[in-house]
């Protein structure tokens, strides 16, 4: 198989990371972990999200909302079996705030707004502001690292399958077992307050 | 918008090897070897493709200090296109066949003539036509191995590839599921995994 043909056959996994992603922030009330060592983040899916089903030519809904998880279009796209094609995303982390667009099929990233650049220098704001890119990039790449630690690990996998298919069914998740922990071990500084369900993390 | 200000869209590539040993040098020489030249519109061309400097599409003069950012290796790739609107062009090659004909004493034209025609009333409309100037920021840190080019464009994506490809001598992949986990070191065990993966059923178990 050339790289062509693995890019394609695993092109899907970026809309079920954004799917997944979206599932997390959405339980947690944003507040996640993300796992490169730095503190907490907040993230928040805003602004426009686009849906769609498998396959080229697939169906797909595009909303403009504040918030995709109170949108009765999205969630009705999520029932019918649609997953996130394309979600502008806001994260928050030590006080500074990074807006991106992620495109599932290859994760490109577009329309990125960066924190305040601090710097005065102009050779010093250039490469204070290609850092803060690098920053954004590594946390997108943790948190798929993490998607895909615990996709590829069927026993990880499948309670979070249950209960993202639960939480696209609007069941009550606190059902779920060792779903309703607090993530006690995140050293967040970004001053929430972890009041949701945590999904369990693969180890 | 580029690197250098406002909102930010580009392409992640990762560069798949090591820089060797002399790659600077090899570099910079690549990087002035194909710095942007003015569209050799007597070649008949009308399209010209080179490096610049990040955010100047007039500074064609490059040298390592210019290019380096540490980490950072930072260039733009301005791309001129001379287009001659169709309708133009006729009505100028319309005159212009009109004109021979009536020197030459003749009511036809061979089809080597008409061909030698339409080439020099298309090389005299491009001389006299502004090309349409795009620059594309690229930064590659070289401290982690990424690579971006700011534009979604394939079109574009496609030439960069070539000219990175064909004269920096390193190998990139697009950023994808695929690559990210291939490209780095600690997860390019979990990149095999992935194709083994099927796409996952969200709604319910039983369909």
């Amino acid at each position: 198989m050339d790289l062509v043909d693995r890019l394609a056959t695993t092109a899907f996994l970026g809309k079920e990371f954004l799917t997944w992603l979206w599932f997390k922030t959405d339980l947690q009330e944003g507040l996640i972990t993300i796992p490169d060592g730095g503190p907490a983040a907040e993230i928040w899916f805003c602004d426009r999200i686009v849906l769609s089903g498998a396959g080229q030519g697939a169906e797909k809904v595009a909303v403009k909302t504040e918030d995709p998880s109170t949108c009765p279009e999205c969630r009705s796209a999520l029932a019918q079996g649609k997953k996130v094609e394309t979600a502008r995303i806001r994260i928050v982390r030590a006080q500074r705030e990074w807006t991106v667009t992620i495109k599932g099929e290859d994760l490109a990233v577009g329309s990125v707004k960066l924190p305040a650049v601090l710097t005065k220098e102009e050779d010093d704001k250039a490469r204070e502001r290609f850092t803060l890119l690098d920053q954004l990039d590594g946390m997108i790449v943790a948190l798929f690292t993490e998607f895909v630690n615990v996709r590829c690990d069927a026993e990880a996998w499948k309670p979070q399958l249950d209960m993202m298919r639960a939480w696209i069914g609007g069941e009550d998740l606190s059902t779920f077992e060792g779903a309703a922990t607090t993530d006690s071990d995140s050293d967040s500084d970004t001053g929430a307050e972890v009041t949701g369900v945590v999904i369990p993390m693969a180890q | 918008m580029g690197a250098l200000k406002g909102t930010l869209t580009y392409t992640t590539y990762f560069v798949m090897d090591e820089p060797e040993a002399g790659f600077r040098e090899t570099f910079m020489d690549s990087v002035t070897k194909h710095a942007f030249r003015d569209i050799d519109i007597d070649a008949g061309k009308d399209r010209s493709i080179g490096w610049v400097s990040l955010g100047e599409p007039f500074q064609t003069e490059l040298t390592w200090e210019k290019v380096f950012l540490d980490p950072y290796v930072c260039l733009s790739l301005r791309e001129d296109v001379i287009k001659v609107p169709k309708t133009a062009f006729q009505a100028h090659y319309n005159e212009r066949e009109r004109r021979f004909l009536e020197e030459q004493g003749r009511d036809s034209l061979k089809k080597s003539e008409r061909a030698a025609l339409k080439e020099d009333v298309m090389v005299s409309l491009r001389r006299r036509a502004l090309p349409d100037i795009r620059i594309y920021d690229v930064v590659w840190n070289t401290g982690d191995g990424t690579l971006r080019l700011w534009t979604h464009s394939k079109r574009l994506k496609e030439s960069f590839e070539e000219v990175v490809a064909g004269t920096w001598g390193i190998r990139i992949v697009p950023n994808a599921p695929y690559t990210l986990m291939m490209a780095r070191g600690e997860t390019a065990e979990t990149a095999g995994k992935l194709l083994d993966v099927e796409p996952a059923n969200l709604v319910s178990a039983d369909l």
